[in-house]
């Protein structure tokens, strides 16, 4: 066997490594100075269009940014403690089965020569406008809660 | 502040080296698996068994090995194959974008199942936008 064969991976391994350690580090900056909440203040057009209260943005941002385990991790406390009603709950939920770790899933895919707008334009156009049609349907008495 | 910045940095610095080495463990084993599998003919077997399905998506069949460790195990397992499989740009956007609406599908269910008694309608819906998105892509990109 051509030990040659292996030189992608090694190659595909380092652009990897120098993809993580700036979303990391990006990412640890986030929570550090806790933009997310920061954010919060500006996207009354999000909890408009979602019709969800400010309260749930912060577990869905951090989804879209952390991913689903460590997103579901703020989730919990904010659905356990009663935060936010079963309701928002679900609509959080809707947008990630969609779109969460946006970052990282997104950058793996890139790294390895995917077109990046296909990728996050995909999942975004699904998280804001197949979310709101789900919400619409279930106003008008469709059955179709998550 | 200085202070809370190098801290911030380093603490960031340390957890991607984590991150990066939990990718790695994943991704090492399997992408040297399918390496070696590839030098058998079980790679070109199961690729022309599931081309037929895969074509349905416009991708080839040594796509599939990649998509549906995506779909069930992770993204990171899916880079794995790809990575040892080398799949052509294109096809790895329309894997990109099927495994991104629909991944670790298994794992994400049962998060959801703590939020919610209706978890399952997720992993429904994920797989369903997912196979019919791919199809759509087929005449897009």
């Amino acid at each position: 066997m051509e030990w040659i064969i292996f030189l992608p991976i090694i190659k595909t391994l380092f652009n990897i490594a120098i993809t993580i350690i700036p979303i990391r580090i990006l990412i640890e900056f986030i929570e550090e100075y806790k933009l997310i909440e920061k954010i919060e203040k500006h996207t009354h057009f999000m909890t408009n269009w979602f019709e969800i209260t400010t309260k749930s943005l912060i577990p869905m941002i951090s989804g879209w940014i952390l991913g689903m385990f460590a997103g579901s991790s703020v989730l919990a406390d904010y659905h356990f403690d009663k935060k936010i009603t079963q309701d928002e709950t679900n609509k959080v939920m809707s947008i990630w089965m969609f779109a969460h770790g946006l970052i990282d899933e997104t950058a793996l895919y890139v790294i390895l020569g995917a077109n990046m707008f296909w990728i996050l334009g995909v999942r975004i156009f699904f998280a804001i406008f197949a979310v709101k049609a789900l919400i619409i349907l279930s106003k008008k008495g469709f059955n179709i809660t998550i | 502040m200085y202070k809370r910045i190098t801290t911030t940095f380093w603490r960031g610095f340390r957890n991607s080296i984590k991150t990066f080495l939990k990718v790695l463990k994943i991704i090492l084993p399997i992408t040297l698996l399918i390496v070696l599998l590839n030098q058998t003919p079980y790679i070109k077997y199961i690729s022309t068994l599931l081309e037929p399905i895969m074509s349905i998506f416009g991708l080839s069949g040594n796509a599939a090995l990649p998509l549906f460790l995506g779909m069930f195990a992770g993204v990171t397992d899916s880079t794995a194959a790809i990575i040892a499989l080398g799949l052509p740009i294109r096809e790895i956007t329309i894997v990109g974008v099927m495994v991104g609406l629909c991944n670790s599908v298994i794992a994400e269910t049962l998060i959801f199942k703590k939020f919610s008694r209706h978890y399952w309608k997720t992993a429904i819906i994920r797989i369903l936008v997912a196979f019919s998105t791919g199809f759509l892509l087929k005449f897009v990109i």
